[in-house]
């Protein structure tokens, strides 16, 4: 009903705003990882949603998280 | 008087900073127990102090760090002046055991007085003791974050996530510059 074109997609939306439980976190590898691409890129907001206040809180702490391995800088395709 | 070197440190202040050490995998409780030792004289010699002590223990490196894919994490919270940080890290540099390590300021202005510390050198064997982490998980609870270890037996039901709905589109800008809040980066260490 209604809404029958394949290119709509869903509305995105900040899932850190949606979300209060989730912690935006260096020390949160499992979040960050959410938010970058297989190649361990981050995923640009207008992608993901993010608002530009989480995005750049994300993108600071994935840079953090980067220096001490616990997310990869660029993945090499093994 | 009291040296100062910035505006924002108030006499009477320190600051705190979050630091994070990287270890090699083959290191004994002996070692480690040494090197937080050393660490500890090192911070009370300049009237600093640790206030936390955390093993998160063995974890797989997201990339190769010096020829080691996997290391020995461990995380603490320290109070000092301005001039601590530095000379920490260049014992962190002289330690042929320590693969990387990360200092994060997290706070200007903290009076050590209302602090208590959760860390005591005479129980740090119990703390290294502590079983390897699988993963770590964080959450916020009255403005503190808080890290809880989970190993394999909780983390199993975890595993499926729903994430398909951003891989959808390859990402392809990626801003370069370092805006890190971090302090300094960690260097190699040259041996
Ligand atoms: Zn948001």
């Amino acid at each position: 009903m209604g809404r029958r074109n394949r290119r709509y997609r869903k509305r995105k939306y900040c899932a850190f705003c949606a979300n209060d439980n989730l912690t935006l976190d260096y020390k949160n590898p499992r979040v960050l990882k959410d938010f970058i691409t297989d190649r361990g890129k981050i995923i640009p907001s207008r992608i993901s949603g993010t608002c530009s206040t989480h995005q750049r809180f994300l993108t600071r702490e994935i840079k953090k998280a980067r220096m001490v391995a616990l997310i990869p800088f660029t993945a090499k395709s093994k | 008087m009291p040296i100062t070197k910035s505006y924002r440190d108030e006499i009477g202040k320190e600051r705190e900073y979050e630091f994070i050490m990287i270890l090699k995998p083959d290191c004994t409780p002996a070692d480690i127990k040494i090197i937080v030792q050393r660490m500890h004289d090192l911070i009370e010699r300049k009237n600093g102090q640790i206030i936390k002590f955390e093993k998160w223990g063995k974890r797989k490196l997201a990339y190769e760090i010096k020829k080691n894919n996997e290391g020995i994490y461990l995380y603490l919270r320290i109070l000092g002046l301005f001039d601590l940080i530095p000379e920490v890290e260049k014992l962190m540099r002289m330690i042929e055991k320590v693969i990387r390590y990360m200092t994060i300021k997290i706070d200007d202005t903290v009076d050590p007085e209302a602090r208590s510390s959760e860390f005591d050198i005479e129980t740090l064997d119990g703390n290294i003791e502590e079983a390897d982490v699988d993963e770590l998980e964080v959450s916020e609870k009255d403005g503190e974050v808080v890290i809880k270890k989970v190993t394999e037996e909780d983390s199993k039901e975890t595993e499926e996530k729903e994430a398909e709905e951003v891989t959808e589109e390859k990402a392809d800008s990626e801003p370069e510059t370092d805006s890190t809040e971090t302090e300094d980066k960690p260097e190699d260490t040259k041996e």
